[in-house]
């Protein structure tokens, strides 16, 4: 306007004024240039990394993140230390159990032991081995037969697995809760109402508390499903026979009396049998054998009776004490077997923790930064 | 018809003043880019200013009025003209008007997030000079000597605030907003006050402050709305959004009008 009401006058522009339009122009446009360009300087505040826990979000610094990493390893593996301890004292109470009917047992297999019948079978057996017709170990078998019967000595080792793996379940389901409700009570103060789009942010920058407890769960029950029970100890057949050798090892004397019980009587049984039988003319042979084999099975009951009454507890004993190192084996190899399992669930819930709590490592910044905000 | 020398005379005083609102514009722009990472003290600094701007034009048009009572309704040789010229207690009003204002005004500023807002304060500028300078010119024969420069002022400034508050509203109409919808009014000022950060703590409040204040706005508008556009509660969320954009546009004309009359051609002689 101002530079048409010049021009209107026909004089040459005023230099003054030229010069101000110029350096406005020139201000104007540099401005809006900064403006379009140029970003507002944005603060990035001290880390607060945003954690979930079921339906809550938190937002925590690194610090107070670190401490709950650090309270929730510390919290685990005290808790599977528990765990171990506790599944021990049930295994030892159930195998004690378990042990305890075996050796309810006991006289009944030791009936068999002073009985003819099993004079006779473990003789003719021990014959058969040595013709090589027969295995050696027939009255381990047989012991194994009385003592371990199959369906009730599994049974009782399921039973005896099932309650300890379910006390273990049920502690670790505790030690879980107390885990939660800790973590529950830490992080109330930092609590924040629920983001728009439902999610605290990108899944990489969460923390998720809920998460890490569904999984330690999950390794959990992967861990326990693998049978502790798994020594071959759990066979009736191994368990009687590790009995039975602690039986030869410690009273040889109660094992070899067998033997030589059928030596000791063939003679006088003979002599008397040919004696009595010698009236009987063109029977005597035939009642010779019948009196004899009468003779031969009432020394061999007597003798029986006599050897059932100086060492039939000598060997409820041995046997008793062969049952105990079976249970002690057993039990090792059971906390074994858990140990085996428990290292590798240990290992697993430390990389479960170590997963879960990246994004606070990630996010840790030590001072705030100072960066540029698109202005869109 | 100007003379030539007057022409010169004119053009230099409208582009010095433009110079002068561009410097206000520049001056808001550069504490828009770095108001988040000030420290409190700057913050501060920054306040002063700022009230210090406005004030002085505030100060400026109500010792002119006061003038113009005074010449009206007090005699000259009258003791009450001492006594009521205006002093410490009409700048204390100024200051304190000028500094809520001025933190309305920063506030405003900081939050600012489309380029074209800014594009439209630095074009305002010009044209409020350059308005003025014409109104002046037409005024000169009716108005009074005394009052010519803030009635010239006011005339300009009134097309051109309406303008840019009209151009204002038009971005804001156009702004995406978060989608309130089911949403609980709790939820809603988290989500807003979040978006929120600045290195100093009352400045950080202050900003919370404001985005809470727009997210009650918005989750009101959203929630309470049976259909779009059509109201009580839309209607008065944007009647709000209007009340927001007319103090901001008159916070900030008066910071320019605030810088002319200390450096400015037109109002300098005034004080």
């Amino acid at each position: 306007m101002t530079a048409a009401r010049i021009e209107s006058t026909g004089a040459p522009a005023p230099a003054g004024a030229w010069a101000g339009a110029v350096l406005g122009l020139v201000a104007g446009a540099l401005l809006c240039w900064l403006v379009i360009t140029q970003p507002q300087r944005g603060w990035t505040p001290p880390a607060q990394v945003p954690v979930q826990l079921g339906e809550q979000h938190y937002r925590l610094d690194a610090a107070r993140l670190e401490w709950i990493e650090a309270f929730s390893r510390l919290h685990f593996s005290t808790g599977q230390a528990d765990g171990r301890a506790l599944l021990e004292a049930e295994l030892d109470n159930g195998l004690s159990s378990a042990f305890d009917e075996v050796k309810r047992r006991l006289p009944d297999f030791a009936d068999w032991y002073y009985s003819l019948g099993g004079e006779y079978s473990r003789l003719a057996m021990t014959a058969l081995a040595w013709m090589n017709l027969a295995e050696d170990g027939y009255v381990a078998r047989r012991a194994a037969e009385v003592l371990f019967p199959a369906e009730a000595w599994g049974e009782a080792l399921d039973g005896v697995e099932r309650q300890a793996i379910g006390r273990l379940l049920s502690q670790q389901q505790a030690v879980r809760e107390s885990w939660l409700a800790e973590i529950a009570a830490r992080l109330a103060p930092h609590q924040v109402p629920a983001p728009l789009d439902g999610r605290t942010g990108a899944e990489s920058e969460t923390v998720r508390l809920d998460t890490l407890d569904a999984r330690v769960l999950a390794r959990e029950r992967e861990a326990l499903e693998t049978r502790v029970a798994v020594s071959s100890l759990v066979a009736g057949g191994v368990a009687a026979r590790v009995a039975w050798r602690g039986v030869a090892g410690s009273g040889r004397a109660v094992a070899a009396r067998g033997v030589g019980r059928g030596a000791s009587k063939a003679v006088p049984a003979a002599s008397g049998a040919l004696a009595a039988c010698s009236a009987a003319g063109p029977y005597a042979l035939g009642c010779a054998v019948m009196a004899g084999a009468a003779a031969w099975v009432a020394t061999d009951w007597l003798l029986l009776r006599a050897d059932e009454a100086m060492n039939r507890a000598a060997l409820l004993e041995a046997l008793e004490a062969g049952l105990a190192e079976v249970r002690r084996e057993l039990l090792a190899d059971m906390m074994a077997t858990y140990d085996a399992a428990a290292a590798g669930l240990h290992a697993d819930v430390e990389a479960e923790i170590t997963l879960t709590f990246r994004p606070a490592r990630a996010g840790h910044a030590e001072t705030p930064i100072v960066d540029s905000l698109p202005n869109h | 018809m100007f003379r030539v020398a007057g022409l010169n005379a004119v053009g230099r005083r409208v582009w010095h003043d433009i110079l002068c609102l561009l410097a206000v514009a520049a001056l808001a722009w550069g504490f828009h880019v770095v108001a988040r990472i000030l420290p409190t003290a700057a913050l501060l600094l920054a306040w002063v200013l700022f009230t210090a701007l406005i004030a002085a034009g505030l100060l400026h048009r109500a010792r002119v009025r006061r003038r113009a009572f005074l010449a009206v309704w007090i005699a000259p040789a009258s003791a009450l003209q001492r006594w009521l010229r205006g002093g410490v207690l009409l700048a204390l009003r100024s200051v304190l008007l000028g500094a809520g204002l001025a933190l309305l005004l920063m506030v405003a500023l900081v939050r600012i997030q489309d380029p074209r807002v800014w594009l439209a304060l630095i074009a305002a500028g010009p044209v409020l000079v350059l308005l003025r300078a014409l109104l002046a010119r037409r005024l000169a024969r009716h108005a009074g000597a005394l009052y010519l420069p803030i009635l010239s002022w006011r005339a300009a400034a009134l097309p051109v605030g309406a303008a840019l508050t009209a151009t204002l509203m038009a971005l804001a109409w156009h702004q995406a907003y978060p989608d309130f919808a089911g949403v609980s009014l709790e939820r809603a000022v988290w989500h807003m006050v979040d978006q929120e950060q600045a290195r100093s703590g009352p400045g950080l409040a202050l900003l919370q402050a404001a985005a809470a204040k727009d997210a009650l706005r918005l989750w009101l508008a959203q929630q309470l709305m049976p259909a779009p556009a059509s109201s009580l509660w839309n209607l008065l969320g944007w009647l709000l959004v209007l009340a927001e954009e007319v103090l901001f546009v008159w916070s900030y004309l008066l910071a320019g009008h605030g810088i002319l009359t200390r450096v400015g051609a037109h109002d300098r002689s005034e004080n």
